[in-house]
């Protein structure tokens, strides 16, 4: 049940609540608590998407609320040297990557920034 | 009808492929080295997927003060660091982005 609720952002802000909390027995049901709200606001917005989604005008850019919100959840993760140089590296490399198709380029520059953030963490 | 039947299965795959990890990460022992990992996945993978959101405008890298999403993102970046607040940010980012778009637009012509 939990793995149907997993989406990005259901990933996102139980992931990072792990990272504060660390595993507790409770943690599975921020994830519920976190999944469910999102899949009910999913589906609301999905049907309101259907409906208005039409009517707004690209030129608004509501497009750019995704990079925002990203951005809203991973800027205060960034606690130490080695999740800076993780963020630093996986958005360069994500840059330089771009050109690759079928999103390799994302899993590339994750994979690239994980390894370099594990590299800066053992020298601290 | 054919469109339901399209839609449950496509669902169900997207579901197991969810599944089938949580469910095998259970039973397998993992080295420690895969943990230490894990504390990066969040933070590497949401940076690769912003960078380009905001670098690249039409599939072409846009990285100079002309691009609003560049900034804008830049603002929610300090935005985000300073109030920790996550409404905040998407406004502040949003409303920088709405007055650079207006304010590039009536230079540029």
């Amino acid at each position: 049940m939990l793995a149907y609720l997993l989406t990005d952002e259901a990933f996102a802000v139980a992931a990072l609540n792990y990272q504060r909390e660390g595993v507790t027995r409770f943690g599975h049901w921020y994830f519920l608590g976190a999944g469910l709200a999102l899949w009910t606001s999913w589906q609301v917005s999905t049907a309101v998407g259907i409906f208005l989604g039409a009517q707004v005008p690209e030129a608004w850019g509501l497009d750019f609320t995704l990079p925002l919100t990203f951005i809203a959840l991973v800027v205060p993760a960034l606690k130490d040297k080695a999740g800076i140089v993780t963020a630093l590296t996986a958005s360069l490399a994500a840059l330089l990557f771009f050109g690759l198709p079928y999103k390799f380029g994302l899993i590339a520059a994750a994979a690239l920034a994980i390894a370099a953030g594990m590299w800066m963490e053992t020298r601290e | 009808m054919n469109l339901w039947i399209v839609m449950l299965v496509v669902g169900l795959f997207t579901f197991l492929t969810r599944w089938s990890f949580l469910a095998l990460l259970e039973r397998i022992p993992l080295p420690a080295a895969f943990h230490r990992a894990l504390r990066f996945v969040p933070i590497a993978v949401l940076s690769a997927i912003i960078a380009p959101e905001i670098g690249y405008l039409d599939n072409m890298l846009f990285l100079s003060p002309q691009n609003p999403r560049l900034l804008a993102g830049i603002v929610a970046t300090l935005v985000a660091y300073f109030t920790k607040n996550v409404v905040w940010t998407i406004v502040a980012g949003m409303m920088f982005f709405w007055v650079l778009e207006f304010w590039l637009s009536s230079v540029a012509k």
